[in-house]
């Protein structure tokens, strides 16, 4: 298995903020299939009415309420950094006038739909 | 073994043949975006609570069924399909393919257990 040596795959990382977003995409991605193993495994509970309940109780946790909250924060972020990285490929907006530009709304747009999914979140609790 | 160069590199990164696997990665994206709505909508600002009565009776529904199946599709779909992409671009040995085999079982496995979880429930 030696025929892939010497291809240039050793690429060289610069600290921009595209790089930033994109790392944060693929830790966010990771962070979000692992969840939903989890989340189906609990969810296939439901075939035991008194395991469901089980598994919800300790779900109603203060902890579990914080990690709920962090779950939208990854959610959140890597939908809307997602939609960014369709419209840098198909809308032309890695154009170098407008591709940092593009980066720094996009944190803007997912700040503002974070705290306004938050909020109704943490008045349940 | 030049003759199997062609078949081998099928399976080996999106770089070469995978044009398909990344424009599904756009489509299968845009679908959770709206399915994901959906599924938030109903968790959190409908106000019911998330107990086994409330479940119970949206997971025994013909319409929530299809609903939840096909976002558990696209979920799983996206989310292997991202493993595949992390493994193609640092994994360079012939671990790759014990790898993508290794969650192409994996994500069988839990497409399984959503399709006995959802399609036989009644509530």
């Amino acid at each position: 298995m030696d025929w892939y040596r010497g291809r240039p795959h050793h690429i060289q990382y610069k600290w921009h903020e595209g790089f930033i977003a994109w790392v944060f995409h693929r830790i966010t991605g990771l962070l979000l299939i692992l969840y939903l193993f989890l989340h189906e495994w609990v969810i296939s509970t439901l075939q035991n009415p008194a395991g469901f309940q089980k598994a919800m109780a300790a779900l109603e946790n203060p902890v579990f309420k914080l990690l709920e909250v962090g779950l939208w924060l990854v959610a959140s972020y890597h939908a809307i950094n997602g939609l960014r990285v369709i419209l840098v490929n198909f809308a032309g907006a890695a154009e170098r006038e407008n591709y940092q530009g593009n980066v720094w709304i996009f944190w803007v747009i997912f700040a503002i739909v974070f705290v306004a999914g938050a909020i109704p979140m943490l008045m349940q609790v | 073994m030049m003759y199997m160069r062609g078949f081998i590199d099928r399976y080996q990164g999106s770089g070469k043949g995978g044009d398909l696997s990344w424009l599904l990665q756009r489509v299968s994206g845009v679908a959770l975006l709206v399915l994901l709505l959906g599924h938030f909508f109903i968790e959190h600002f409908t106000g019911a609570p998330v107990d086994y009565q409330h479940v119970a009776a949206r997971l025994a529904s013909p319409l929530w069924k299809v609903f939840d199946l096909t976002f558990v599709v696209f979920a799983l779909y996206h989310g292997i399909n991202g493993i595949f992409m992390n493994i193609e671009d640092y994994v360079h040995s012939g671990w790759r393919v014990f790898w993508k085999g290794f969650f192409w079982v994996v994500g069988i496995l839990y497409l399984v257990l959503a399709a006995i979880t959802i399609l036989p429930f009644k509530g």
